[in-house]
């Protein structure tokens, strides 16, 4: 063997080897992107297993001060949750948070299991019957007929 | 040629034992935390299934309310709303017996 066949063999080997850590580079990037998502989606659907929130107003008597509708919304899961992200849909209509006022009512800053939030929606509603939808950040939503007289 | 196919050999296969022995751990703690939130996610199903409560008498200012259902309930849990109004705890007492079994007045 002279030497410039050990000269190819070694630009064979190098190639190889370079090509070889690239394709493992790559995929370990791709299996790591891949963890990483599987991590975030199983945390995320475990929260939502976990989060469930209840409505209990009266639908027939929701209470009306100085402009404001209050709803009480209890939350009846597992999961204490935050409260700056709650949404309110009233009639398909989301009310921004400029015009909601929320409160836990007898807690803390975070909404644990049991506590009762109560929302006061500055809007105003016609006579007759209304659909309201609460979601949270994770996506868990209760919804209330109620009918203002 | 034979070299450099070893050596590839050797980098793919000592790659992928490192992947695996990275993603493994990492998927089975997904899984183990997936059971764990199901779990309670049938617990507080299951909870909801047996719950019931029956208002049967409201004399003045006593109002007996009885656990109707199947499993125990925490009675300062409960939440008190007249005519669309939420009482706050401090203007009602319950049962001192704070854990209502079922077939019990809870306040």
């Amino acid at each position: 063997m002279g030497a410039g066949a050990s000269a190819t063999q070694m630009v064979f080997f190098i190639t190889s080897v370079m090509i070889a850590l690239s394709i493992v580079g790559a995929l370990f990037l791709n299996i790591q992107s891949l963890s990483s998502a599987a991590i975030v989606g199983s945390k995320t659907l475990a929260e939502q297993l976990k989060t469930d929130i209840t409505i209990i107003n009266d639908p027939e008597y929701i209470p009306f001060s100085s402009g404001n509708y209050s709803f009480y919304i209890k939350n009846t899961g597992k999961e204490d949750l935050g409260i700056q992200y709650i949404s309110v849909i009233i009639d398909g209509t989301i009310v921004t948070n400029s015009n909601l006022n929320k409160t836990i009512l007898e807690g803390d800053e975070m909404w644990l299991s049991g506590d009762v939030l109560q929302i006061d929606a500055a809007t105003s509603l016609a006579a007759g019957s209304h659909n309201l939808r609460i979601v949270t950040n994770n996506g868990i939503e209760d919804t209330l007929l109620f009918r203002i007289p | 040629m034979g070299f450099s196919t070893s050596a590839v050999v050797v980098i793919f296969t000592a790659s992928i034992m490192y992947m695996a022995s990275m993603f493994y751990p990492l998927a089975d703690m997904s899984y183990q935390q997936l059971q764990e939130a199901k779990k309670n996610s049938n617990e507080l199903w299951n909870e909801k299934l047996n719950t019931k409560i029956v208002i049967t008498k409201w004399e003045g200012n006593n109002l007996t309310v009885f656990n109707n259902g199947s499993i125990p309930l925490n009675s300062s849990k409960i939440n008190v709303i007249i005519d669309g109004i939420f009482k706050s705890s401090s203007s009602y007492t319950v049962n001192p017996l704070a854990y209502g079994p079922p077939g019990h007045p809870l306040m």
